[in-house]
Parts: C-alpha cells; structure tokens; sequence
C-alpha cells in the first residue's frame, strides 16, 4: 500500500514543472524506468499486431534495443523536465505549471517534445552500439519500423493530451472545492454582529426608539448587500463598496461618536470587476483589531482608484496598529487575511497582491487586481 | 445590599441590563455604569463592588482583561452576545455569564444563581484557568522555556538570565523586568512571556504581574482579605488578583 502511494506520488511528480519535489530521486528514477520498459513492450505489441512483421526472431532481437532506446527517450524526456525547472527563472515555471493556460501547455509540449526528439537521438546512436543491432539501418529500410515511429509519436501525443486533460479537470475540481468552501465561510454573517444588533435594537426600543429604527434598517440594508455578494463569484467595486458602506453606517450608530468614516472611490473604479466579498473583510480587521479596542476610537478610509490598468483599494484605519497585541477571542483572527491571499492566488496566480502595511498610527491594507471593467457602473456606491 | 457594577461600551446596553436586573432583584444596587474597560477597572477597584457585570468586548481592557486585575472581593458576571470560545470555557468552567440580548427568563436563573451562593475560592481557581486559556496567545507554545532576556536600559542592552528576575509587570506599552540589580524595560507582553516562561518557576498573579517563585519572601492579607506578596530584595508588597489567590492557598 505503501509503496504504491509512492509511485503513485512518483508518478505525478514525474510530469510536473516544480523547482522541488517531495519524491526522492531515486522511486522517480524507478517509476521513469517502469514507464519506458511499458512503453517499450507496448509499442513492440502494436508492430506486431499492427506492422506485418515478417523476419524470424523478430520479437527476440527487436526487444532489447526497443527497452533500451525507450529508457533513453524517457530519461532524456525528464531529464529535460529535471533542466527546464533549474534553469528557467522560477516566475516562468511557475506560468509554465498553470494548467488553465493554453499557451503555457503548448510551451511544456514543445519543451516535451524536444525532450522525445533528443532522446530518440541518444537512444539510437548510444543503443546499436551497445547491442551491435543496427537499428538506423531497419528504421530505413523497414516499413515497420517508421510505422512503429509514427505510432509512437502519436501515443505521445494523445498521452499528453489526456494528461493535460485530467490535470485540467483536477485542478477545476480542486478550485471548485475551494470555491465552495470559501463561500461557506463567508455565507456566515458573524453571530457576533448579529445578536449584538439584536440586543441594540432591544434596548433602544425603550430609550431610543428612532435610533432602534435606523438600526434595524441599517442592518436590513447590510444584510441585503451581504445576501447579494454571498451568490456572486465575480461582483464589482461598486457592489463590495455598497455592502462595506452598509456595515461601517451600522458600526457607527453602534460606535457612535467613536467611528468615522468615508468611501472615494471614481466611476471607472465603481464598474471595476472584482471578486465578491473581497473588502469586507479587510474593513471588518480594521473595525476589529484597529478600532473597536481604542478608547477614543478613529476612523476608517476607504479609497479604489484605476492606476496603469491595476485597481487599487486601500482600507486605512487610525487605530491600534499591526504591532499591538491581538486582544480578540474569536479565532479566525488573521485567517481573513490568509484566505483572501489564497483566493487571489487561485484566481490570478502572481497577478494580484494583497499587502498589510503598518501606517503611523493604525493599519493600511492595500488590494492590487487587475483592471476589468464592468458591464455599467453601480451607482449608489459612493458616500 | 448587594452592590453592582455594570461595564459595556454602549450605555443603553447597560442601562438595559441595569433595569432587567432591578426588575428581578428590586435591592440591587447599581453603583456604577462604566463605558470602558480601564473605566471599569479603576471603578471596581475604588468603589470594590458585591458584583462586576463585564462586556467582553470592551476598548481599552477587554472584560477578561478587567476580570484578571481585580484584588478585591468583587464577583465577576460576564456579559456577551456571542462569542463561542468564551461561552465553551465559562460553561466548562461554570462561571456566571449574561446572553445580550437578554432574556428575562434565563436572567431569572442567573439572578438567583447569584444570590444563592457566594463565588468560592474554587469558582475563583476556574475562572483563572478559564481566562488563562482564552487569553493564550496562539503560536507561542514554547518547547524549552525562555533563559535569558534582552532588556534595555537608557541607551545600553543588558544580557539578563530569566533566574535573576524578580518579576515583571506591565506598563502601557512595555513591560518592566525588576531584576536583582536594576529595573529594565522590554517590548514583550505579559501574555507572550507568560507563554514562554517557566510556569513551574514563574505564576502570573495579576493581569499585569508576573512573578518569579524563587525571590518569594512570603505573603500578606489585609483586613479585606487581599493577598499581597513580598519578594526579596523589594521593597513593595505586590497585590495578588482575585483570580490568582488560590495559587497561594496551598502554600
């Protein structure tokens, strides 16, 4: 069982662009080996069914050489692989190992492909030698033997098709999972948020009842944005903004003098594409961990602006700032900001950021996507 | 006349509170209502209450904050509308808790809770560990406890083994390490260095106190049954929080 999960791991490591590999070298030398011996008696079984072979003894004479030139097609193939993943700069492996990419599957072919090509030269130059069987003179001489090539090539190339398929279907899976999960976790309005606006409106329905009313609305309002943003995958600015804006008014009737804040944001910034729920948590961190724990409390800035094709949103707060010691009960703490890098990366790979800075006082959070402009601009977003 | 205080950073919240309360148990005295945790501190510990009605949430001091410096006799009833860790621990640790938004019902069952029994010493010892817990710093479990300390002391670092330390107490920003030659500042918390100290050796026995067994001169109660401790080589009793007095009972 064991040594089959090893393989099994060898096996996919074997085809995988990566700079380091958890395999040791030796179980993938194995399974590389496996693989061409496989290859080997695979390809000798379609010529003999296949190539109308007639010489005797064929199958004898032809199975040495044919395992031999297979391990150095094999070997020289990943070798190729092995070269491609140190020599290249890691950001162009990286781009070469996304699978969704149709130009970074065509240059791993290529690159495959040379791969094949010189070691099929090896193999034929090194293996005649080795076994004294003249395979350049049968390959032209033999319709059999160019059969068995065009074969072969052409098992190669439904192989890596098939590869390139599954991988594909894999990763959709895996990102489907994850998509899935995150809108799980996000479905969640906070318990916290919501008894604690029940247990406001309780009171001020005695003390204060206008104030109770424009909580209740307030809160309907956030919930109504949240709910929207909770169905979306992809949303835009405009959207995020209206739901954050909801939640720092509720925030401020509860924080009343405690909280201020503004939202500028242009209209090519409103109709900017964007993944949903993105900004509420970074507003909620600052409301949290910057300015809930502060006597005096602060405020908190939003801004977005369309900068050389990049959307930029910051969310700055004046509050306690990334040095002070988190006071939170709730765990989850710090996992916002994780899951948001891990949603970006999903999504975009190395072409969005999301950067914690400490400002002087407080935190300033600063989210880097790539410009989509939007079908039509939100309105309704700004404050 | 029991005598109460209520903290929460949204007065109506507490003013709430106070009248539910009243309506339950007419003879309460509502002392104080405080907005803030350092409010509530200063409060509790000048006006020395029957019982301490803590949001947990709280700016300044959280109410697990303002509960672990409290020296005198008063009772601590957290109040919360949701937060599930500290419900599990004060449930495990069946300590007095108030659910916002409050339900005249199972107010009624706190409310007699409260004034059935007095709080023990073993409530005392719960609540410690409850708080310690929750207040933990995560991903600071220390393997091999902290020897030595790099301290400041005007423009010079001092190199300190954690065995010459009397104790450390906190102040605003830094923390104070007392040694047996000097007083030196240092950027760690309380609660980080409570996470990587001995805890054979080293008890935290006040919010912001952490002292060091082995200068241990011996202890002293007032007439409000406070516990103080004297440590050798200082001359300044230190005050020994509510929640930590059980730890000298054995001794």
């Amino acid at each position: 069982m064991q040594t089959k999960t090893t393989l099994r791991l060898a096996w996919r490591s074997l085809w995988e662009l990566r700079r380091t590999h958890s395999v040791p070298t030796g179980v993938r030398l194995l399974a590389a080996s496996l693989l061409a011996v496989a290859l080997a008696l695979g390809l000798m079984s379609t010529v003999a069914v296949f190539g109308h072979v007639d010489r005797p003894n064929w199958w004898m004479a032809s199975l040495l050489p044919n395992i031999g030139i297979c391990l150095c097609i094999v070997h020289t193939l990943l070798g190729t692989l092995r070269l491609a993943e140190r020599l290249l700069p890691p950001a162009l492996v990286e781009r070469m190992s996304d699978v969704r990419d149709i130009r970074a599957g065509m240059a791993l072919s290529a690159l495959a492909l040379f791969g094949i090509i010189l070691g099929m030269t090896i193999g034929f130059t090194i293996v005649p030698i080795l076994v004294g069987f003249n395979v350049w003179g049968m390959f032209a001489s033999l319709p059999a033997a160019l059969t068995k090539f065009a074969v072969f090539l052409l098992f190669v190339m439904a192989a890596n098709w098939a590869w390139w398929r599954s991988r594909l279907r894999e990763q959709q899976l895996r990102q489907d999972a994850l998509d899935a999960r995150l809108r799980l976790l996000q479905g969640q309005i906070e318990p916290h948020l919501l008894f604690n606006t029940l247990a406001n409106v309780q009171s001020l329905m005695d003390y204060d009842p206008p104030r109770a009313k424009r909580m209740l609305e307030t809160f309907s309002a956030y919930l109504r944005a949240g709910m929207t943003q909770m169905r979306e995958t992809d949303s835009t600015l405009g959207a995020e903004l209206e739901m954050t804006r909801t939640y720092l008014a509720l925030y401020q009737i509860r924080m009343e003098e405690r909280l201020q804040f503004r939202i500028e944001a242009g209209e090519a910034a409103l109709a900017a594409r964007m993944p949903a729920l993105m900004l509420q948590p970074l507003v909620e961190n600052a409301i949290h961990y910057g300015l809930e724990p502060k006597l005096d409390g602060g405020s908190v800035l939003v801004s977005a602006q369309v900068e050389d094709g990049r959307l930029r949103v910051r969310v700055a707060d004046d509050g306690m700032g990334l040095a002070a010691p988190s006071r939170r009960l709730r765990p989850g703490a710090g996992m916002a900001v994780a899951n948001l890098r891990a949603r970006l990366q999903t999504q975009f790979g190395t072409g969005a950021s999301l950067s914690l800075e400490a400002a002087d006082p407080g935190t300033r959070a600063v989210l880097d996507l790539p410009y989509r402009a939007g079908a039509g601009a939100v309105a309704g977003a700004g404050s | 006349m029991t005598r109460a205080l209520i903290a929460d950073d949204e007065p109506h919240l507490a003013h709430y509170l106070r009248d539910q309360l009243l309506a339950l148990w007419p003879d309460l005295d509502v002392v104080h209502i405080a907005r803030n945790g350092v409010e509530a501190a200063a409060r509790i510990a000048e006006l020395e209450p029957d019982l301490a009605f803590l949001d947990i949430q709280m700016p300044g001091l959280n109410g697990l904050e303002v509960a672990q410096g409290i020296e005198g006799p008063t009772r601590v009833v957290f109040v919360t509308a949701f937060d599930e860790y500290a419900l599990q621990a004060f449930e495990h640790a069946a300590l007095d808790y108030v659910l916002k938004p409050v339900a005249a019902e199972r107010l009624a069952r706190t409310v007699a809770r409260l004034r059935a029994a007095p709080a023990g010493v073993a409530s005392d010892a719960a609540m410690a560990e409850a708080l310690r817990r929750l207040m933990a710093q995560p991903g600071h479990t220390a393997r091999t406890p902290l020897r030595y300390i790099r301290a400041g002391q005007g423009e010079r670092t001092h190199h300190l083994d954690v065995a010459e330390v009397l104790f450390f107490q906190s102040d605003d920003k830094y923390t104070v390490v007392t040694g047996a030659r000097g007083e030196y500042l240092i950027r760690t918390t309380i609660a980080d260095l409570l996470a990587q100290l001995d805890p054979a050796q080293f008890w935290q026995v006040h919010r912001s106190t952490i002292v060091n067994l082995a200068w241990l001169d011996g202890t002293r109660r007032d007439d409000a049954s406070r516990l103080f401790l004297r440590l050798r080589g200082h001359d300044a009793e230190l005050p020994v929080s509510r929640a930590f007095v059980h730890l000298f009972k054995a001794m």
